[in-house]
């Protein structure tokens, strides 16, 4: 009788074990699994739901992560998403569809064919291997399970090593404790995080793209998967459309392509090669291929983006979401890429007059943390006035110096020339704090300066100092200083992340 | 390849699981035949030595009982020890030595307790051959020991056979033994492995440096060398528990040993008191005097070193612990050291505590450089080059492979194990009997955080094999 109800408080306690692990070891592997980032596919926001409205997928190499998803939204109102990685292959393409569409349901399938008649394929090396337990980044599944052993049996890896690892995924890689970030707990951007990094760069030698009426044999893994792409498409009844970005592709790539281009008419998928359409779409090598002249940059990816945008609503009748409710991340991930984008622009520019101008345009759009210190009227050449004029801050600030915090053009904070400050403010993301510490004082507790996250964005403690920051996203636009009498009228700036 | 630990679990439950499914009688020939599977896939070479080290153990003491002469029976036990002995040498310092089948040192040594058990009826020889050769070769102690004793394991395998189902399946039992299990991964995950990294990475480099990273060099291995063998026991005693099959504790707290005597008496407690029982009692022990004792004692210890390995280094670090031994021993003879320790104060313990790792981690060097000169010159570097300005300049600090981040998790791990292995030690309890007295809130919160903080924490990847003990290469 004892011994049966130990056994059973032992029961009720392992039971309590189980549920507190799995409930632990969830919220763990949450934050520890490898989530992909911009030069990888990433799955991982399709699990978590974010793709399940999305009407367009653009799939496969770094050539598809160059487009510009969230144009497609700004210009059309088409919700896309975009599983694209370094050199991804067509296998992990393959699957990758196929997990999509476990958790979407699109009406269009872009799939990027720069990688599928990879000859790497023939000759596989261990990187290749490597990627598809890390970077794709699948959930273990039977549709994984299928992807593994085709590895094993396409590329001969030995089961006992390789192989085993593959099919016994184990989620975690060690010492990713070591290289969590913000990302890993918070997934503000979906559709952003999952794109690749713009490219800004040009050519700086001279190339030319060209057309080949060549056709070149494309590997056997290639073809196999070409054919269970169009045959998934056509039984889940979605219109599948191939295509090939612009770039001077040696000869045997060109055929290559030619081939996939016979193989899609031969199956009625239409297949858009973009080498044909440098004139129609306005590319310009000079200008829209970065430099490595393999990709496009953020240029070309702008005008190949526009071109498929209409072509999607023109033959597919793609629906604009803009306004229906359920698309609102589409629209918080377009803002986080216009501030990306003007932190690009503000990053480049190192000239406060022209800075200056660009700052004024922004007041209204975020908050901007203005502090004057040291001997910041000393020879003054008039710089720092020029950029105070432009923001409503308070008459007295020049004079008096200080901290002032403009919440979206309204004075949130003004410190009204006292010498010794404290104020902090949260906000929904993060927490901005000011600790100001008269010169010389040596019994402040504080650090002197502006905290956001704890880190601090005091750049030039004689002169004015200026951060801009989004507190709905979270980004510090851009942070500089400015001398009392600056050098060649020039920025001091720090790195930023 | 070893089997490692995502092959390893699954199947332990398969076999829990099949073990409870068949019928009870044969459930030792399911474990006899799971075992030589295990043992064959984990890809050994010579594999049939296993077997055939179990037909020998069979065949030499059912040959003795069937003979009355005692010439006779001894003939049988030395040719066939001798068989035994002549094939570890064999395997150690012949040509053939890269065709050395996995577990030989330990599985060999079962063979010869049981053979020379038997002959000296301290226990009964067994008739079924089934429980020899499973004896032999029960899989949680073949690669790396515990060295069992028959007369603890057989009788254990023939309750195996009749208990029932109920028994089997014993919840309080599988969960205490889960917890051993898992105590033992995160020792060896979390600690052992981290501690490889420094180990490795100033032995290999060890002329590029001088006293204060030698020193660090040698207690990261000698702490390392613990946690991985004593993980591998834990986890060997767990996994053996969940089929109700209880073998030895083979480590209790060595490190807070207060001699080296003591620290005998706490690490590798099987191989010591096999060497005790079938070395060191056979030659006299201390039976014919102070001086044989001193002799019995060194020659135990070098043939420890040679059972460890086949270079001079190993001879070196056993007559180490011979010489530490007998010094011991004349110290306490003659009054210099007291016997009881249990008299002794908490700072005086303390003290010989350091003493005694101090010692045992210098002997250690000898284990684990790669040859007796590399051994010497480490040592030398050790007393010779001053370096204890690195203890300021943290970049070199942290520069043996472990950043701050891992010295940290390393330091939070390392205190969780004194904590326990002090705890365990004091009130002479195993993990999971400690924890049971802690009550089942503390238990299910502390087995959770091992357990996460293995699976956060834990060295796997690409750099370490996970499954390779530092004790298989013995």
């Amino acid at each position: 009788m004892i011994k049966n109800k130990q056994a059973l408080l032992r029961l009720i306690e392992l039971i309590a074990f189980i549920i507190a692990f799995i409930i632990l070891s969830t919220q763990l592997m949450n934050a520890l699994v490898i989530k992909g980032h911009s030069s990888e596919a990433r799955m991982y926001d399709v699990y978590e739901g974010y793709a399940q409205n999305s009407d367009v997928l653009f799939i496969g190499s770094s050539h598809a992560g160059q487009l510009v998803g969230r144009n497609l939204w700004r210009d059309y109102g088409i919700a896309s998403y975009t599983i694209a990685g370094n050199s991804q292959p067509i296998d992990v393409t393959y699957h990758s569809i196929v997990e999509f569409l476990k958790h979407s349901d699109p009406k269009v399938i872009m799939v990027e064919t720069a990688l599928i008649p990879d000859d790497n394929m023939e000759t596989p090396d261990t990187e290749y291997e490597g990627r598809i337990q890390s970077d794709a980044a699948f959930r273990y599944s039977v549709n994984y399970l299928k992807l593994a052993s085709a590895q094993i049996k396409n590329f001969n890896l030995p089961l006992k090593t390789e192989g085993i690892q593959l099919l016994y995924k184990w989620p975690l890689m060690h010492d990713r404790y070591s290289s969590l970030t913000k990302d890993d707990f918070v997934i503000d951007t979906p559709y952003l995080v999952s794109d690749t990094l713009p490219l800004y760069s040009v050519p700086e030698e001279e190339a030319e793209i060209v057309t080949s009426e060549e056709r070149a044999p494309i590997s056997d893994i290639g073809r196999n998967y070409l054919d269970k792409t169009i045959k998934l498409c056509k039984e889940k009844n979605i219109q599948l459309v191939l295509f090939h970005t612009p770039y001077p592709a040696p000869e045997t790539t060109l055929a290559q392509q030619n081939t996939i281009s016979d193989i899609a008419a031969e199956n009625n998928v239409p297949f858009i090669d973009f080498n044909y359409l440098v004139d129609e779409i306005g590319f310009d090598i000079h200008t829209d291929q970065a430099r490595d002249l393999n990709h496009v940059n953020l240029s070309g990816g702008e005008k190949i983006t526009d071109y498929l945008g209409k072509y999607l609503i023109e033959n597919y009748g793609i629906k604009d979401h803009r306004q229906d409710p359920g698309y609102e991340t589409w629209d918080k991930d377009l803002k986080a890429w216009q501030v990306l984008q003007l932190k690009e622009s503000f990053e480049k520019t190192n000239n406060i007059a022209e800075w200056s101008d660009l700052f004024a345009g922004q007041l209204s759009n975020y908050m901007v943390i203005l502090t004057l210190s040291g001997d910041y009227t000393s020879e003054s050449d008039g710089s720092i006035q020029s950029i105070l004029e432009k923001a409503p801050v308070p008459e007295d600030f020049y004079e008096k110096g200080g901290t002032v915090i403009l919440y979206r053009g309204n004075i949130l904070y003004y410190s009204g020339g006292c010498e010794t400050y404290s104020y902090s403010h949260k906000f929904e993301n993060a927490v901005v704090s000011i600790d100001r510490v008269a010169s010389g004082s040596e019994d402040s507790p504080f650090e002197d300066g502006i905290y956001i996250w704890n880190e601090n964005y005091i750049i030039n403690s004689d002169g004015l100092n200026v951060t801009i920051y989004d507190d709905s996203l979270d980004i510090v636009v851009d942070s500089i200083g400015v001398d009392a009498c600056p050098d060649e009228g020039k920025l001091i700036r720090n790195e930023i992340d | 390849m070893f089997i490692t630990y995502q092959l390893l679990f699954p199947l332990v439950f398969i076999i829990l699981l099949l073990e409870f499914i068949v019928p009870k009688k044969i459930r030792s020939f399911l474990l006899l035949a799971l075992s030589f599977f295990l043992y064959y896939i984990c890809g050994t070479a010579s594999f049939y030595i296993l077997p055939a080290m179990g037909v020998v153990s069979y065949a030499s003491t059912m040959a003795m009982k069937k003979l009355g002469s005692q010439t006779a029976k001894k003939v049988i036990l030395f040719s066939s020890i001798t068989v035994i002995v002549g094939l570890m040498l064999a395997f150690r310092y012949t040509g053939i030595k890269n065709a050395a089948p996995l577990g030989l040192s330990f599985f060999a040594l079962e063979a010869i307790s049981y053979i020379s058990d038997c002959y000296t009826g301290k226990i009964e020889t067994e008739n079924n051959p089934l429980y020899v050769l499973l004896y032999i070769a029960f899989f949680p102690t073949v690669i790396s020991g515990p060295i069992e004793r028959g007369g603890n394991l057989i009788p254990q395998f023939k309750k195996l056979d009749s208990c029932s189902r109920k028994d089997l399946l014993d919840i309080n039992r599988l969960c205490d033994n889960a917890i051993i299990i898992i105590f033992g991964m995160f020792v060896k995950l979390v600690i052992a492995d981290r501690l490889s990294i420094v180990s490795n990475t100033i032995f290999s480099t060890y002329y590029r440096y001088g006293t204060t990273v030698l020193i660090i060099g040698a207690i990261s291995f000698g702490m390392q060398l613990y946690c991985d063998f004593m993980a591998y026991s834990h986890i060997a005693l767990g996994i053996a528990g969940m089929f109700n099959i209880g073998i030895m504790d083979n480590f209790k707290a060595p490190y807070l040993s207060v001699s080296v005597t003591d620290f005998w008496r706490r690490w590798h407690i099987s191989l010591s008191s096999w060497l005790r029982d079938y070395v060191y009692i056979p030659l006299g022990g201390n039976r014919k005097g102070k001086l044989r004792k001193y002799l019995n004692t060194f020659i135990t210890f070098v043939i420890s070193g040679i059972w460890h390995g086949s270079g001079l280094s190993f001879l070196v670090w056993g007559c180490l612990h011979g010489l530490y031994i007998m010094i011991e021993n004349l110290l306490t003879d003659i009054g210099l050291m007291k016997k009881d320790k249990s008299s002794i104060p908490f700072g005086g313990r303390f003290l010989r505590a350091i003493v005694t790792f101090v010692l045992v981690d210098f002997a250690w060097i000898f284990f684990k450089a790669d040859s007796t000169k590399i051994a010497c010159a480490y040592i030398k570097q050790m007393f010779t080059v001053k370096d204890f300005w690195i203890l300021s300049d943290m970049n070199k600090f942290f520069s043996f492979g472990l950043g701050i981040q891992e010295v940290l998790i390393l330091i939070t791990a390392l205190l969780i194990l004194a904590g326990m292995d002090f705890v365990t030690y004091k009130n002479n309890l195993r993990v999971d009997s400690w924890l049971k007295i802690q009550g089942p809130v503390f238990r299910v919160i502390f087995t959770l955080a091992i357990l996460l903080f293995t699976i956060v924490f834990g060295i796997y990847g690409e750099t370490v094999d996970p499954a390779t003990f530092y004790y298989m290469s013995f």
